[in-house]
């Protein structure tokens, strides 16, 4: 909100500059964006914050200054216009719980011709809003300077009485912006005896809109009940000047004297007759401020400051409200226009606010000696961030969502999980994995020059059905380009499957209970059949690790981005290591080369031997793999593994070792149709 | 012997050396010689004179060896160094990545908090109307959900767009004393040059009997000095939450001498309280929350909030891993 600094030093001007006021302001919770202007045409920008209703208008934010600076009020009582005429509008308190008082006044005989006076047009302009007829000109002009919105409707185009009902189902109003609304049934009109004339609070109606013809005029002015207008204009798209301020309370008490000041302002620029002052409340309806305790003990106790008596009630008086002194503090009433204090925690804020939050005390709480948790049963988010980090990654952060042909592309089959009001189509349906944000990121950079790729990313997915979403961290990575950044000492290599599966081994590994894991081969749509496994922790799946789809790697550009997906809480679960005896016997290494055919898992092999090997096996591994080769056939493959034998309590004898050895031959000869090679 | 001794120590190789002691200790070498000469002495001046011939012969053998094993040693040096290598190349093998400069952000902050006794705790990115507002004593049409422009989904639940949430939840799971932090990512329907539609907030909580505001700001002000490494002036201004009362938003006095907002705080407002089960009259508490991203653009000089979503590793890779 702007305001006009000489207009509020009309009402309140204490010996200070400019930049003083609006520094206290500030500090006082009404936030000075800014002063522009300056030479007795300053203007302050405030952004009020929806809880301050009351400092919707000069006058409003006058007494906050008078408040923090201990300084008075000046006496601006609009005085009463009498009647000159009988000229009057029954208006009806249909639904008072909507609208408990309903003022009005009628003036005829105005001059059409007359123009705004220049100070109104001067500070509507300062305000931000634009001159357009002196009728509607001195409404918001009373707004500005009092708080209470006004409407202005031609006398001539209402037919009879005015009332303040709820609308009917289907009911329609075309506005003064020129659109023609629809309204709910939970939306406030004011109506006269044919039709709805005004979105009560919100907007006037085009029927009855002030013209350049005007002559006879009925000013509206109202207290609608926050609840009766709040969401409404938002509902509708049509948050105006008059919402703002019913929507937050405006002074329940304030309708006469805003009408007396628009009359007043009216008759001097287009003369006319004013009829009396119709005002039609229901007293039981319209708010009133109870008394509230606030407790001395109760307000020490929360700012950590105790404050002198006297300088508390001095405080509260200066905000306008009745203090009574009783034992346990103060039994404290605050005006009317006041909606934002109904407890004693406002109270208390309402007293630092004036003391000033600068003149609160920094007390360090008292020491709390509890030990901290520092846990093995779970590897933290941040050590899997450090890991992957430390081999070579680069951390991403994507947006939650993306779009329904990217949900197709790696999801097609799984239900849509959709906004109901996304910002676009791009951003329209939840994540369901974070691939899709890594690759375009890998596009993105390598367009950018950097081919080379290894990026992560640690969130939130969404699964399930749209009425069930289930959510669940995951950590998601994907590698492209070279192997190893090009250089000097190594070969020059694409980055394959297996550097994936080192990194994701590596991740598994922070768990001591990385051995409950599993990778079979599984068909994943967004992944190259025959390259991609599924990551199983007991039975249960944990993640995936593959190469993307040729079709989703926009063909040809290098070779295919290699990514993985590990379903965070799945795999962070651990355990405090254990530690075992170690042997102190020599250990005898035994070197296998097996031919065998290529559909044989060497994993299968591996755990075959392994589960065979009993106590005297400590590792086995695979040292070498041939897939083709001028010697082997085809079908055939040449595999080697290393076998390392070692007792706990012995040292092993030769035989006992080549009897396991050509025990895991027949083996693995009987299971897979291995066979020794020469 | 001076001369002897010069001699040995000015031999330039094994060769020289061994030929040098031949000359001096071998059969027929000068020591040998005198020993050879003793018989000729009288016999009370054998004794003596036959000690000094062996000293020095002792102490010409130990400088020869002595001058052997540096004489070794230098031809290995020339050996090795021979077949040196370029130590100029670069080494082999992946240099580590980055971290976020969000995920930096909130693990100092976590980590600065920890300190402070506060745990960090965690709650669902998808919310309900209850624990994202009315809990948090923002009914229905509060103006200030205004400020929260928020997407649904067909169900009726909500992205969250706070993580104030979790205080409700940790509140009603835990009970008092509490003392929490929770952190992550919230939504807002609204994307420009300044607001992205997902961003992340970390705010604490502490709920405890005799809580007060004096804590509050001596708590912010010190952590305020930790996460920037340097002491700065800070100002708490009045400011409105509906989930506290009082509220105040805490600056921080930079470089240029403007003020910088950097959070919201507030005393928890009594309904709050009672929304996660605890009896205000007894426990009073304080919440803190701030945008991690406004956070990071602080600390490392990032001008456009755009950037931490860009996913740029010219950008990233700037970061500390």
């Amino acid at each position: 909100m702007k305001v006009d600094v000489a207009w509020l030093r009309e009402w309140c001007g204490p010996q200070a500059s400019d930049r003083a006021l609006a520094e206290r302001l500030t500090m006082a919770g009404l936030e000075v964006e800014s002063i522009s202007g300056g030479g007795g045409g300053a203007v302050l920008e405030l952004a009020l914050t929806p809880n301050r209703a009351d400092c919707f208008s000069v006058r409003g934010v006058a007494r906050e200054i008078a408040a923090l600076f201990g300084a008075s009020m000046a006496s601006r009582e609009a005085p009463a216009v009498a009647a000159r005429s009988d000229a009057r509008r029954e208006l009806r308190l249909t639904a008072p719980e909507g609208c408990p008082r309903f003022a009005g006044r009628v003036i005829e005989g105005l001059d059409a011709a007359a123009g705004t006076p220049g100070f109104i047009a001067r500070r509507l302009i300062a305000a931000g809003m634009r001159p357009l007829h002196l009728l509607v000109d001195v409404t918001n002009y009373v707004m500005l300077e009092l708080g209470q919105p006004l409407h202005a409707y031609d006398l001539d185009r209402l037919d009879g009485d005015l009332c303040a009902r709820w609308a009917r189902p289907g009911e329609t109003l075309a506005l003064l912006d020129g659109a023609e609304m629809t309204l709910d049934s939970d939306v406030l009109v004011i109506a006269d005896d044919r039709q709805a004339v005004a979105a009560a609070g919100i907007m006037g109606g085009l029927g009855s809109a002030i013209g350049g013809g005007t002559r006879s005029v009925l000013i509206e002015s109202a207290f609608f009940a926050p609840a009766a207008v709040a969401g409404r204009a938002r509902r509708l798209g049509l948050q105006t000047e008059a919402s703002l301020r019913f929507e937050r309370g405006v002074d329940p008490a304030g309708q006469v004297e805003a009408l007396e000041s628009a009359t007043r302002l009216i008759i001097e620029s287009a003369g006319g007759r004013a009829g009396p002052v119709v005002d039609s409340v229901d007293s039981q309806r319209l708010p009133r401020r109870q008394p509230i305790t606030l407790r001395r003990a109760r307000l020490a106790a929360l700012l950590g400051l105790a404050l002198p008596d006297a300088d508390v009630a001095a405080m509260l008086r200066g905000l306008g409200m009745r203090v009574e002194e009783i034992r346990a503090g103060w039994r404290v009433t605050p005006p009317s226009f006041r909606f934002d204090l109904d407890m004693e925690a406002d109270l208390v804020e309402e007293v630092a606010r004036i003391h000033g939050y600068g003149n609160i005390p920094e007390t360090p709480a008292r020491w709390s000696a509890h030990p901290a948790p520092a846990t093995e049963q779970r590897v933290d988010e941040d050590r899997v961030r450090a890991l992957l980090i430390d081999r070579g990654y680069c951390e991403c952060v994507n947006y939650s969502f993306f779009d329904e042909e990217t949900h197709q592309v790696f999801h097609a089959g799984e239900p849509q999980l959709k906004l109901a009001n996304p910002l676009s189509g791009e951003l329209s349906v939840l994540r369901r994995s974070l691939w899709p944000g890594l690759l375009r990121n890998y596009r993105a950079n390598r367009d950018r020059g950097t081919p080379r790729a290894r990026l992560f990313e640690i969130g939130v997915c969404f699964s399930g059905e749209p009425a069930e979403i289930t959510e669940e961290k995951w950590v998601a990575g994907l590698l492209a380009g070279n192997a190893v950044p090009e250089q000097w000492g190594e070969a020059r290599r694409e980055t394959d499957f297996f550097d994936g599966r080192g990194d994701v081994e590596a991740v598994l590994r922070l768990s001591l209970l990385a051995s409950r894991c599993r990778f079979e081969a599984a068909r994943h749509k967004a992944l190259r059949p025959g390259r991609s496994i599924r990551i199983l922790r007991d039975q249960e799946r944990v993640g995936w690790l593959g190469e993307l789809h040729p079709r989703l790697t926009d063909g040809g550009k290098g070779t295919a981005p290699q990514v993985f997906a590990l379903r965070l809480d799945a795999v962070c679960d651990s355990k405090p290591a254990q530690g075992a005896r170690i042997s102190r016997f020599p250990s005898a290494r035994r070197d296998l080369s097996l031919r065998c055919p290529r559909s044989v898992p060497a994993g299968e092999m591996l755990a075959a031997v392994r589960a065979h090997g009993g106590d005297m096996l400590r590792e086995v591994f695979v040292f070498d793999v041939y897939e083709s080769g001028e010697t082997l056939q085809a079908d055939i493959k040449s595999i080697g593994l290393g076998l390392i034998f070692q007792s706990i309590s012995r040292t092993l004898k030769d035989s006992e070792v080549d009897d396991a050895v050509s025990g895991a031959v027949s083996l693995l000869e009987e299971k897979f149709g291995t066979s020794v090679r020469e | 012997m001076r001369k002897a001794l010069a001699a040995i120590q000015s031999a330039a190789a094994p060769d020289e050396l061994e030929a040098l002691r031949v000359r001096l200790l071998g059969r027929k070498g000068e020591v040998t010689a005198q020993l050879k000469a003793l018989g000729s002495l009288p016999a009370a001046e054998r004794p003596a004179a036959g000690k000094a011939v062996n000293r020095i012969k002792k102490e010409l053998s130990a400088a020869i060896a002595e001058r052997r094993r540096a004489l070794n040693e230098c031809l290995l040096d020339a050996d090795l160094s021979a077949g040196g290598i370029d130590a100029s190349l670069p080494g082999r093998g992946v240099l580590p990545g980055s971290e976020h400069p969000i995920s930096r952000t909130l693990r100092r902050v976590r980590t600065i908090l920890a300190g402070a006794g506060f745990s960090a705790r965690s709650g669902p990115e998808i919310e309900d109307e209850f624990h994202n507002f009315t809990a948090l004593n923002m009914p229905g049409n509060h103006p200030a959900r205004d400020m929260h422009d928020t997407f649904y989904l067909p169900s009726g639940m909500l992205l969250r767009t706070h993580t104030s949430p979790v205080q409700i939840r940790s509140m009603l799971a835990e009970g008092a004393p509490l003392k929490i932090i929770s952190s992550g990512r919230v939504f807002r329907r609204d994307s420009d040059q300044t607001h992205t539609p997902v961003f992340h907030q970390v705010e604490g909580l502490a709920v405890d009997e005799g809580v007060s505001l004096a804590n509050l700001k001596s708590l912010l002000h010190e952590f305020a000095e930790r996460f920037f490494e340097r002491k700065v002036q800070v100002r708490f201004r009045a400011s409105y939450f509906p989930f506290t009362e009082p509220s105040a938003e805490m600056d921080v006095r930079w470089e240029d001498g403007g003020w910088l907002e950097i959070l919201g705080c507030g005393m928890v407002h009594p309904q709050v309280l009672r929304s996660g089960g605890l009896d205000p009259e007894r426990y009073t508490g304080y919440a803190f929350g701030m945008g991690v991203e406004r956070m990071a653009m602080l600390r490392y000089g990032v001008r456009d909030i755009r950037r931490l979503f860009g996913n740029d590793v010219r950008f990233l890779g700037q970061f500390a891993p």
